[in-house]
C-alpha cells in the first residue's frame, strides 16, 4: 500500500530515513490502507495467505495481494490454469516496480564440511540448479542466462518484468530485505496494534520512533 | 564434628547433584536473566552495561505490553482458571456419585492433558475457525447443524476485547480433567464416616456436601488455583500454535519470545521474563508459605 | 462450681423384628435378628469381629439398608426412614469429628441442621461442655485435641442433640487401656443420669460385661444369647457363649457322666442330685472357669495338675497344683463356678 501510494523512491526512503513516517503523505497512504482493510476480512495482522487464497478460489473474495509463491499453490496444489482459472495484475500504483526478496544460504565460519557445502552452493547457483529449483517452487532465477523456456505462464511474466531494464526494484519488508530484525519486529508490533486500532498517525509515530531506536 | 558429618553427609551427597543443577539452571539463570534485564543488550552481541530500570519503565509505556498483553493474560487466566475449576469440579461431583465405568471416564477426561499444547492448538485452531458460508467448519458448523447458527462466533479472531477468552476453551479442555481428578481425590479423601455422622446429625445430602465435604476440599482448590494460574501465566505454545502474531491473543510470554528472538531485544525480553516471574511468584510464594505453615502445625 | 443437670431425655425403646442384611455377593451379615431394647436401657452388642454387630447398629441408625425385617424406634417403624429423619445420635469408632469445625461447631452441628435457634444451641452446647469438662476446648479444632478429648467431644456431640437413642460403635477402642477404664466408668454414670436408651457395640467382652445392663452375643450374624451379664456368665446357652464370655477364658475337658458322678482326667466328682446332668449317663464337655480354681489343700476337693495354655517364660512350662470346686451341677456344657458377678449390684 505504501509502495503504491508513495511510489518506489519515497517507499525506499522509508527504510533509509529519507521519507518521514510522520509526514502527511505517509499518513494519507495509511488512511487508504485503512479503507482497504475495511473492505477485507482481515482482522489480525497475523492472517495467513493460504486461507485468504482459498477464499479467492471459493469465490468469496475478489483478489489477494501476494507474491510469486501463490502461483505454485494455485497451479500445482490446486491444479488451476493461469489465464483461464486465475490471472494477475500489479497492485494499484506498483506497475513497473518489482518488490523483491531473495532466498539465501549462509555458510558458517568453521563449517565442518566446507568443501561439500561449497559444492552445494555452486550447484544451487548454477544455471542448471536454478532451472531445476525455481519452476518447482514458483520463483524466478536471479541469473540472466537461465533457460526462459522453463518459466511458463505467470513465471514468464514475472521473469520478463524482472529482466526489463525499465523496472524499478524495491525490497520486501516482510522478508527482511529493507529492515533489520529489530526494526522488523517493532514494525510487526505496530502493525498488529494498527490493525486493531486503525490509527494511522499513531502507527506512523510508533514506526518513526522504532526506526530511530533501532538504526 | 565427625559424627555430625557422618549423620547428614550421605544425605547431602545424595541431593548434591540436584542442588547443583538447581543452583545453576534455575537460580543461576534467574539471576542472569535479571542482570540482562538491567542492561541495554540488543542484537547478537551481549552488552554488559547497567541502565537501571529503564527497560521496565519503557515496558510500562509500551502499548503492546500494557494495552494488550497484560489485560489479555488477565482475562485468559480468569476465564481459564474459573472455567477449569468449575468444569473439573462438576465432573468430579458426577463421578463421585459412583458412575459405572468410572475408570474409563476418568481416563477419557485425563487424556487431553497428555496431548501437547501444540497439538491441542492445531486441533482447536480448526475447531474454532471463523470461516462462514462455504468455508464454515468446526464448532460453528456443528452449531449451525444443530440449528444454533445464531451462536456462530469468530472465537479468538473476533474483534472483541475478550477474544483471548476463546483460547481458554482448548486450555480448559486440556486441564479440566486434571482438576477433576484433583477434586475427585479430595472427595475420596473425606472419610465416609464423616458423611455418615453428618447424616445422623440430620444434614440432608446437599448440606452434608456443603458443611462437611466442601470445607475439606479447600486445600485441593488452593492447589488447583495455584497450579492453573501459574500454567496460565507461563503458557506460550498454545497461543503460538493457535495464531502466532495475532495481537488479540498476545501475552507477555509471546511478546518476550518475539522481541527477544525475532527482534534481538534481549534486555527487554529479560525484563518481561522478570515481570512474569514476579507474577508467578505472587501466586506461588503465599501458597508455599501457607503449606509450610500447615506442615509445621502438624 | 455449678453443675447443671440436663433434664432427663425422652427415651424410646428399640425393637428389631427378624432383621436381616445380605451384602452384595450373597453374604448374610445379619440374619433373623429379634431384639427388644427397653426404653432407657443400656445394652451391648458383642461378638468377634465380623459377627455383624456394627451392621446391626448401622441398620438402627439408617446408615445401612435393611434387606429383610423391620426396625422400630418406640412405636414407629423406621425401616425405610433416612438417618436424618430418625432421632438417634451416634458415636463412631473414629469419632468422625468434622475437621474444619471447632469443638463448639462440631457439637452444635446436629442442632443447627435441625433448625434449633442459635441462642438455644449455644446454651445447650455450653451446658454439655461444662459437664464433660470441654469448656476450655470449645474454640479448638479436632486436630488440636488429644485422643481422650476427641472422644469426649464425640460423646458431647451426641449428648447435645438430646436424642431418643444413643448408638455407640466401639467408642473406646482408640483409647489407651488406662483411659478406657476411666471413660467406661464415666459412661455408666452418664447413662444413669441421662437415662437414654443406648446400644453399644464392642468386640471386647470385658467392656460388654461391665457396661451393659443386658448383653447380646452375636456370632456370624446370628444372636446367640441376650441376657444380663450375670446370666451370660453363669448360664451360657451354648459352647460359643461359654467360651467367649469370661477372661481368662473357660477351660474345657472331655468328661463322662455315670452314676451321678462326672469323671475326667482320672478324677471323679459327685454331681448335685437335682441337676439336669444326672438324668442320663453320657459323655459331656466339662467347662471350668479359671476363677473356680482354688489353692490346694481344701478337704474334699480333687487335686489337679494344670498347665497354663499361654506359658510365661522362664520357665517355658510350669506345673501348678490347683484344686477344683467340690461339685458342679448346672448348665449342660459346664460346671457352675462359685463366682459373683461384678455387675450383680445392678
Amino acid at each position: 500500500m505504501l509502495l503504491g501510494e508513495l511510489g518506489p523512491d519515497k517507499y525506499t526512503g522509508l527504510w533509509t530515513g529519507k521519507t518521514d513516517w510522520k509526514s502527511a503523505e505517509v499518513t494519507a497512504a495509511l488512511d487508504t490502507f485503512n479503507k482497504v482493510l475495511a473492505a477485507s476480512d482481515i482482522k489480525s495482522s497475523a492472517a495467513d495467505w493460504q486461507p485468504a487464497a482459498d477464499r479467492v478460489i471459493d469465490g468469496a473474495a475478489v483478489y489477494t495481494v501476494m507474491g510469486d509463491w501463490l502461483d505454485g499453490y494455485l497451479g500445482r496444489a490446486k491444479k488451476l490454469t493461469f489465464k483461464t482459472d486465475y490471472d494477475v495484475a500489479a497492485s494499484p500504483g506498483s506497475s513497473g516496480v518489482y518488490d523483491f526478496l531473495s532466498d539465501s544460504f549462509t555458510l558458517p565460519i568453521g563449517a565442518k564440511h566446507r568443501a561439500a557445502a561449497e559444492k552445494w552452493l555452486t550447484e544451487c547457483g548454477s544455471v542448471q540448479g536454478q532451472d531445476l529449483f525455481n519452476p518447482q517452487k514458483g520463483s524466478i532465477p536471479a541469473r540472466t542466462d537461465a533457460d526462459k523456456a522453463k518459466y511458463q505462464n505467470y513465471l514468464a511474466t514475472a521473469l520478463k518484468d524482472w529482466q526489463d531494464p525499465a523496472t524499478k526494484i524495491v525490497g520486501s519488508l516482510t522478508h527482511g530485505v529493507v529492515a533489520n530484525n529489530a526494526f522488523g519486529s517493532e514494525i510487526d508490533t505496530a502493525l498488529g496494534i494498527f490493525v486493531q486500532k486503525r490509527d494511522p498517525a499513531a502507527f506512523g509515530a510508533a514506526i518513526a520512533k522504532a526506526y530511530a531506536d533501532t538504526k | 564434628m565427625m559424627r555430625r558429618i557422618r549423620a547428614w553427609g550421605p544425605g547431602l551427597v545424595l541431593i548434591l547433584p540436584s542442588l547443583i543443577a538447581l543452583a545453576v539452571f534455575v537460580y543461576g539463570f534467574l539471576g542472569w536473566n535479571i542482570r540482562v534485564s538491567l542492561s541495554s543488550w540488543r542484537g547478537l552481541a551481549p552488552a554488559h552495561d547497567f541502565v537501571g530500570l529503564r527497560n521496565y519503565i519503557a515496558l510500562f509505556s509500551d502499548q503492546r505490553f500494557t494495552e494488550f498483553d497484560v489485560p489479555n493474560i488477565a482475562i485468559f487466566t480468569l476465564v481459564f482458571v474459573a472455567g477449569s475449576l468449575a468444569i473439573g469440579f462438576v465432573m468430579a461431583l458426577l463421578l463421585d456419585r459412583g458412575v459405572t465405568g468410572e475408570n474409563a471416564f476418568r481416563s477419557v477426561y485425563l487424556f487431553p492433558m497428555a496431548i501437547s499444547f501444540i497439538a491441542t492448538a492445531i486441533i482447536w485452531r480448526w475447531l474454532m475457525d471463523n470461516g462462514s458460508g462455504e468455508s464454515e467448519t468446526g464448532i460453528n458448523k456443528l452449531l449451525a447443524g444443530a440449528g444454533l447458527g445464531a451462536l456462530h462466533s469468530d472465537w479468538f479472531k473476533s474483534g472483541s476485547r475478550w477474544a483471548i477468552a476463546a483460547i481458554a476453551l482448548p486450555a480448559g479442555w486440556s486441564l479440566s480433567g486434571y482438576v477433576m481428578s484433583l477434586f475427585l481425590a479430595g472427595m475420596r479423601g473425606v472419610p465416609e464416616e464423616l458423611r455418615e455422622a453428618a447424616r445422623v446429625d440430620g444434614a440432608s445430602e446437599p448440606r452434608v456436601f456443603w458443611h462437611v465435604v466442601r470445607p475439606m476440599l479447600l486445600p485441593v482448590m488452593m492447589s488447583a488455583v495455584v497450579i492453573l494460574t501459574h500454567i496460565s501465566l507461563k503458557t506460550f505454545d498454545l497461543f503460538y500454535a493457535m495464531d502466532q502474531k495475532n495481537i488479540k491473543i498476545d501475552t507477555p510470554a509471546l511478546y518476550m519470545w518475539f522481541t527477544t528472538f525475532d527482534g534481538g531485544f534481549y534486555a527487554r525480553g529479560a525484563a518481561i521474563a522478570t515481570l512474569l516471574l514476579l507474577g508467578v511468584a505472587t501466586v506461588i510464594v503465599p501458597y508455599i508459605w501457607y503449606s509450610v505453615r500447615v506442615e509445621r502445625r502438624r | 462450681m455449678m453443675v447443671t443437670q440436663p433434664a432427663p431425655l425422652p427415651a424410646a425403646g428399640i425393637r428389631l423384628d427378624k432383621l436381616g442384611k445380605r451384602f452384595r455377593g450373597g453374604v448374610d451379615a445379619v440374619a433373623d435378628l429379634d431384639l427388644a431394647v427397653a426404653p432407657g436401657e443400656f445394652i451391648v452388642l458383642v461378638g468377634p469381629s465380623g459377627c455383624g454387630k456394627s451392621t446391626v447398629l448401622r441398620m438402627i441408625a439408617g446408615l445401612e439398608e435393611v434387606t429383610s425385617g423391620r426396625v422400630f424406634l418406640g412405636d414407629v417403624d423406621v425401616t425405610n426412614e433416612l438417618p436424618q429423619r430418625r432421632d438417634v445420635a451416634m458415636v463412631f469408632q473414629s469419632y468422625a469429628l468434622y475437621p474444619r469445625m471447632t469443638v463448639h461447631k462440631n457439637m452444635a452441628f446436629g442442632l443447627r441442621m435441625r433448625g434449633t435457634p442459635r441462642v438455644e444451641r449455644d446454651r445447650r452446647v455450653l451446658a454439655v461442655a461444662r459437664t464433660l469438662g470441654l469448656e476450655p476446648l470449645l474454640g479448638r479444632r479436632p486436630a488440636a485435641l488429644s485422643g481422650g478429648q476427641r472422644q469426649r467431644v464425640a460423646m458431647g456431640r451426641a449428648i447435645v442433640r438430646e436424642p431418643r437413642v444413643f448408638l455407640m460403635d466401639e467408642p473406646l477402642s482408640n483409647l489407651d487401656a488406662k483411659l478406657r477404664v476411666t471413660v467406661r466408668a464415666q459412661l455408666t454414670l452418664l447413662h444413669q443420669r441421662l437415662g437414654v436408651t443406648t446400644v453399644y457395640v464392642t468386640h471386647d467382652q470385658v467392656e460388654a460385661m461391665t457396661l451393659g445392663q443386658r448383653v447380646a452375643v452375636l456370632r456370624d450374624g446370628r444372636l446367640q444369647q441376650f441376657d444380663t451379664p450375670r446370666a451370660l456368665f453363669r448360664d451360657p446357652v451354648n459352647l460359643f457363649v461359654a467360651a467367649f464370655i469370661g477372661s481368662p477364658a473357660m477351660n474345657f475337658v472331655t468328661a463322662a457322666v455315670a452314676g451321678g458322678r462326672v469323671r475326667f482326667a482320672g478324677h471323679s466328682v459327685p454331681l448335685a442330685p437335682d441337676g439336669p446332668l444326672v438324668a442320663a449317663d453320657r459323655p459331656v464337655l466339662l467347662g471350668v472357669r479359671p476363677t473356680a480354681f482354688g489353692p490346694p489343700g481344701i478337704a474334699g476337693w480333687p487335686q489337679l495338675t494344670v498347665t497354663p495354655a499361654a506359658p510365661r517364660s522362664p520357665p517355658a512350662r510350669s506345673t501348678t497344683r490347683c484344686s477344683c470346686p467340690k461339685s458342679a451341677p448346672g448348665s449342660p456344657s459346664g460346671c457352675r463356678p462359685t463366682w459373683r458377678s461384678r455387675s450383680a449390684s445392678r
